[in-house]
């Protein structure tokens, strides 16, 4: 099936799943009515809930689905998404008091029902998942710990919400539309429990062992990964995983990194990861022999998905590792296609792969146009940040037929996409990865 | 799929939940 075809299945089914638990309470003898208000406010609150059950579906890297949508669009459609259901479900109280203020003294914990506080725990929860995720670097939040906030708030968010909707219990009379929304949170609840226990489960019984960790240029390390006891897995070039390295795979430590290898050769895999944050600051610090857990491969950044008449790749920084493994493998399967790379660094002692880029130049039809923000005496390469006079200057005519991919820091994939709107590119031949998706 | 499909899907997205329960109202208020 063509990828574009699954995208519209994956996008009938959530729509149909956002839309079916709000049908299934206009169907059957329904309660009495009320005001438009009130009713508008309950519909909301529905609505909003429906949605935060959704964003289940998308954050539970789903292979099926990481496979067809790029993964920093899924977060960052579950970013806004989230806002949404969060500015639903607080228009579900705030719609109610403004047509009965009186209604307002609910908000005390000590005097009103239970079954109304339960509906204030699930929107602040909900409000904290949201400060935590927006505001997560200002607050210096790190990311093991967003995560596990992650982990926790959102089950209670949804369950205390739906304890909240049975309290009330306006619209859920009937057991069969009480059996939809609770079988609802339970499958659900059901996708947390594959992603905290069945999936590192199966990850536990499929080890990798690193087997080499080598400096790179640019403050950058691969680690050589060898599967140990079974075969591996298969995956297309420019795909990503995630690494748990030295931790359980039932902890909050497993972070996305680009594969780097050549998709064509063994079932080893690399890594090449720059010394930038907490965790990747002591990487070259993990001992040959360590396990390396690896779930994956993900993500729809590759050629393979992909297909064109010749390939443009445009990478900042450390956005490199995708690039190489989509060359490297294009090297091992003999590709004939013309391939150009633009490569942005601060400085040419930062540029990762530099060396292996001049052989690839042999063995490839592959021009590397090295852009430098600080070039050394002598440099007669590009300068500054890659532009559209740039890329006019470096590109055939035939432009707009190429398929670029585009993977750095998010400022520099909003400049680039920017340049290529400028030079007429087509979007549609525009694929992006955004290193620091989360 | 890219940057702007997520967008769009975003904005159905909103507008299919404020309808619907627009419609919901209506329907089901007095």
């Amino acid at each position: 099936m063509k990828a574009a075809t699954k995208q519209w299945l994956w996008l009938l089914l959530y729509f149909f799943v956002l839309l079916a638990p709000l049908i299934v309470l206009l169907i059957g003898p329904r309660p009495a009515p009320r005001e438009f208000w009130r009713e508008l406010s309950v519909a909301l609150g529905f609505s909003g809930l429906a949605l935060m059950g959704v964003q289940f579906i998308p954050t539970a890297r789903l292979r099926p689905l990481t496979n067809v949508f790029p993964m920093d669009d899924v977060y960052y459609f579950h970013l806004r998404a989230a806002l949404i259901a969060f500015a639903l479900v607080l228009a579900h109280p705030l719609i109610l008091f403004l047509f009965n203020p009186t209604a307002v003294r609910l908000l005390n914990p000590l005097t009103a029902p239970p079954r109304i506080t339960l509906g204030l725990v699930s929107l602040l929860a909900l409000a904290a998942l949201i400060v935590t995720s927006i505001f997560r670097k200002p607050l210096k939040i790190s990311y093991e710990l967003w995560r596990l906030v992650h982990v926790i708030l959102t089950p209670v968010t949804i369950i205390v919400a739906m304890l909240h909707m049975l309290g009330v219990d306006y619209y859920l009379s009937l057991p069969w539309q009480r059996g939809v929304w609770i079988g609802l949170t339970v499958v659900w609840m059901g996708i947390i429990a594959h992603n905290r226990l069945t999936k590192p489960l199966r990850l536990l019984r499929r080890p990798y062992r690193l087997v080499d960790s080598k400096p790179e240029t640019g403050r950058a390390w691969t680690l050589v990964l060898r599967p140990d006891g079974h075969e591996g897995f298969r995956f297309m070039p420019g795909q990503f995983a995630w690494l748990t390295i030295q931790r359980s795979p039932f902890g909050m430590r497993s972070h996305p990194f680009s594969i780097a290898s050549s998709a064509a050769s063994s079932n080893q895999l690399q890594f090449t990861i720059a010394e930038l944050g907490d965790f990747t600051s002591r990487i070259g610090e993990v001992p040959v022999g360590e396990v390396v857990y690896v779930d994956g491969p993900h993500g729809s950044f590759s050629i393979d998905r992909y297909d064109g008449p010749g390939y443009v790749f445009i990478a900042g920084g450390i956005g490199s590792p995708p690039m190489l493994s989509m060359l490297r493998t294009m090297r091992d399967r003999r590709s004939h296609k013309p391939a150009w790379f633009f490569y942005g660094n601060p400085e040419w002692e930062s540029v990762t792969f530099r060396e292996e880029l001049e052989t690839l130049k042999q063995e490839l039809d592959l021009q590397v146009i090295h852009a430098l923000e600080r070039p050394p005496a002598q440099w007669d390469g590009e300068t500054g940040f890659i532009d559209a006079d740039m890329l006019r200057r470096h590109l055939p005519d035939n432009r707009n037929e190429l398929v670029y991919f585009i993977c750095g820091p998010q400022p520099m994939i909003a400049a680039v996409l920017a340049a290529l709107r400028q030079i007429g590119v087509p979007p549609n031949n525009v694929h992006t990865e955004q290193y620091d998706m989360v | 799929m890219g940057r702007t499909h997520a967008r769009v899907v975003i904005w159905l997205t909103f507008l299919t939940l404020m309808l619907s329960s627009l419609a919901f109202a209506l329907l089901q208020s007095r």
